[in-house]
């Protein structure tokens, strides 16, 4: 049997929240008929504000993710290795690389193609290649593009809540990008629209804290193949009524399985985390385990977690960027994992490692170690990349999986 | 030249002789993965700025903590520091000059005896507001050094300090303009070989120590082979052995736009200015690395060195899992070609046997422009 397959989804909304994806594209494509501005924008850019000042958002990364799901990024990769761009760069990059600047290699692409963009927008957090890509693309299409320049988000885990300095910088920038977006835009800035996204957004990131919360219980509502297929919302949609909407109809689906005790599979064996990006072009992994009563049940990253509140928008928006689990440090990578194999009852954890991207996942092998040392968690570091799918091995992930997943019910005494 | 010899000894014998110094009362030493830390700072506290740098074909240990997709230059400076051999320093200031650069903030801290560490978060993008923070990130330093050392950093000592650095680039501007002579009296090599060993030494005794081999290059009789002028920019790896891998392939690497190299020395501090502003300010507004946007000013830097320094080709040297450079390379390549000089990218994977995969296209590469000559 190949593990080259998409997911199967055990939630309805998981299965509805597709059509956000789509209709993210087509928007950006009625956006550029109807002459409205379109913004290709990097995650971590404060949406409200993007949604206030009426720009249609885009997103890269995320195209990365569905050309691998379509399985037709690895196509666009090698266009942009042909141009120069390294084998080692993110997949991501490589394939929106090859796609914008080689569309003859795919004529009918995914989605219909990322729209042509009037603007970009990175802000200088999680890696460094972000800017690196948007710079190139904003020199290659000769387009306008602002950079949110964000203290790192790593100095500030010893400290807790930011100090003050830290929060006047991101104030500023953020400020900067309203001017920046008014000047392009030639539209006015919205405040009371933007108080209002404003709180959307963090309705939405509520919902996703009790549907984390209520993911504990056993056996599992809501396995790691519906949670991958659900981010897009909460990822891209924040500030809009309909990701509050979405997460609203998800978080009740999932309390009504727990109060039925419907789990992912008949009889739910043993847990499992997957830590770091999907394998996008094989998402039917995250089922692998199921026939033998595994259950993928959390996600070490991705999440939103709870934070501090600020009654300033601006603040609060600096509050969510500085959330102190949010950090990529080292440090408080090792402490999530920790809580989130505590909290659900983990007996075995999956480590993807993707071999373009570098900063998500330097603490793959710390977390590893102390996931092994401390908590004698059982730890599978599975080697491929996140859009790529020429780095995938087929049969030395089903060995490996196959023979971690064996460790697993002999130590849970399954076998 | 005697100071050569020196340097070499130096560089050989860096953690022994730094123990020593410090056993001998020369005060704390604090070490620096990269140029854009003020070093300035460091020095008015009384301590020590020492530069690490990683040595090619050591990783040992290093699997178990860093991936192998990891910069192998980083890996290679880790494997030096869990093995012990830093561990006279009394604190590490770790700046974001790469993503994975700024991780070793963590896995110093976690993995090694060096008891301080400092995460000197230098801005991403250039503006008024990242100066005004950063700023204030330098203030902390400032705080952070003084409770390291039990020091206090007065405004004359800091003035002091940037003075001494100021006239420390002066002199290695003076000497990387030998390299402007017809025949050039050093090669690249031995620059560098002068340089690492003068960051071992505090900024007073550095200069000086480049003032002797200025003063010794000048009336040199046994000059280098005076192979073909080239260049070198790409990942900032200032490597004796990847140096002299280029100078024995047929180059003279008459200058570099390295932060250990032309970006140090190009713009110095400002005198006049009150100086925590003035380190602020520089340091920010220097030619800016790779990982700091907007680029533009990088680009020119690098056309305008190997023009002021005769450069007939540019080489570029790109360490694996290297992103901002990688991703700058399509680009780069084609400015400094348009400009109208030929120019090689060559991977480096921090082994010399992987210098020797790439020997043969470098080899080439000079022999082309020494036929075009």
């Amino acid at each position: 049997m190949s593990t080259m397959k998409g997911s199967s989804k055990n939630l309805k909304t998981a299965v509805e929240a597709y059509q956000w994806v789509k209709a993210s594209y087509a928007n950006a494509h009625r956006a550029k008929q109807e002459g409205r501005p379109v913004a290709w924008l990097m995650f971590g850019v404060p949406l409200e504000i993007i949604y206030t000042m009426g720009v249609s958002p885009l997103f890269p990364e995320n195209y990365g993710t569905l050309c691998a799901a379509k399985r037709v990024g690895y196509k666009f990769c090698e266009a942009a290795e042909q141009d120069g761009y390294n084998k080692q760069l993110c997949s991501y990059a490589r394939t929106v690389t090859g796609h914008t600047f080689h569309p003859e290699v795919l004529p009918d692409p995914p989605s219909g193609g990322l729209a042509k963009p009037d603007m970009l927008i990175a802000p200088t957090m999680i890696c460094d290649l972000r800017q690196k890509w948007f710079e190139d693309v904003a020199r290659r299409l000769d387009v306008p593009i602002f950079y949110i320049g964000l203290p790192d988000n790593d100095a500030t885990w010893q400290t807790g809540l930011p100090d003050q300095y830290l929060l006047d910088l991101f104030v500023s920038e953020t400020k900067d990008l309203i001017e920046f977006l008014e000047k392009t835009t030639q539209k006015k800035f919205n405040e009371a629209d933007f108080l209002q996204r404003l709180a959307w957004a963090n309705e939405a990131i509520d919902l996703r804290l009790e549907i984390l919360e209520a993911r504990k219980h056993v056996p599992a509502p809501m396995g790691s193949s519906d949670y991958f297929a659900s981010i897009f919302p909460g990822m891209t949609m924040l500030g809009t009524k309909e990701a509050v909407d979405f997460y609203q109809r998800m978080l009740a689906e999932i309390k009504e399985r727990a109060e039925n005790n419907i789990g992912i599979v008949p009889e739910e064996k043993f847990r499992l985390m997957w830590s770091g990006i999907p394998i996008w072009f094989n998402l039917g992994l995250l089922n692998y385990p199921e026939p033998l009563g595994g259950v993928m049940c959390i996600e070490g990253n991705y999440q939103s977690l709870p934070r501090e509140r600020s009654e300033d928008p601006y603040i609060d928006l600096a509050y969510r960027y500085f959330q102190k689990n949010g950090s990529i440090g080292v440090d408080s990578q090792v402490d999530l994992a920790k809580q989130f194999v505590q909290s659900y009852q983990i007996d075995g954890v999956i480590l993807s490692y993707t071999q373009s991207c570098r900063p998500f996942y330097i603490f793959q092998a710390e977390v590893r170690n102390h996931l092994q040392d401390e908590l004698g968690i059982p730890c599978l570091m599975l080697e491929s990349d996140m859009a790529d799918e020429r780095a995938y091995s087929e049969g030395q992930v089903r060995t490996r999986m196959d023979a971690f997943l064996e460790v697993i019910m002999k130590q849970k005494g399954l076998k | 030249m005697k100071s050569l010899e020196k340097a070499r000894n130096m560089i050989e014998s860096r953690h022994q002789r730094l123990s020593e110094w410090k056993e001998k009362g020369g005060g704390k030493v604090v070490g620096e993965f990269c140029k854009y830390v003020p070093e300035e700072m460091i020095s008015a506290s009384g301590a020590l700025p020492v530069f690490i740098s990683g040595e090619m074909d050591r990783f040992q240990g290093v699997d178990r903590f860093l991936q192998e997709n990891t910069c192998p230059y980083m890996r290679s400076c880790f494997s030096a520091g869990i093995a012990g051999d830093y561990d006279y320093l009394d604190a590490l200031v770790v700046t974001h000059g790469c993503d994975i650069m700024s991780k070793m903030h963590d896995f110093w801290g976690k993995r090694t005896k060096v008891p301080e560490i400092f995460l000197l978060d230098f801005p991403h993008k250039v503006n008024e507001a990242s100066l005004v923070f950063f700023r204030e990130v330098i203030e902390r330093f400032k705080q952070f050094l003084e409770s390291v050392t039990g020091v206090e950093i007065t405004e004359a000592s800091l003035s002091e300090s940037i003075r001494a650095y100021n006239a420390f680039r002066r002199t290695l501007k003076a000497v990387y303009d030998l390299r402007r002579q017809n025949p050039r009296p050093v090669n690249g090599t031995e620059t560098l070989t002068v340089l690492l060993a003068s960051m071992l030494l505090p900024i007073g005794e550095a200069d000086a120590f480049l003032g002797e081999f200025l003063a010794e290059a000048g009336s040199r009789t046994d000059l280098p082979p005076q192979g073909v002028p080239i260049m070198v920019t790409g990942t900032d790896v200032s490597n004796l052995d990847l140096f002299q891998f280029l100078e024995d392939s047929g180059a003279l690497i008459v200058s570099d736009d390295l932060c250990t190299g032309s970006r140090y020395f190009w713009h110095p501090v400002d005198e006049n200015e009150a100086p925590l502003d003035a380190l602020a300010r520089r340091y920010l507004t220097n030619i800016p690395c790779s990982r700091t946007v907007p680029s533009e000013e990088r680009y020119e830097h690098i056309i305008r060195v190997a023009k002021v320094y005769q450069a007939q080709g540019v080489i570029m040297p790109i360490v694996d899992f290297c992103d901002n450079h990688m991703f700058d390379a399509p680009y780069v390549l084609n400015r400094i070609s348009n400009s109208g000089l030929p120019v090689l990218p060559i991977e480096v994977d921090f082994t010399r046997g992987g210098l020797e995969q790439v020997r043969p296209n470098v080899e080439t590469f000079i022999e082309i422009i020494a036929q075009g000559e």
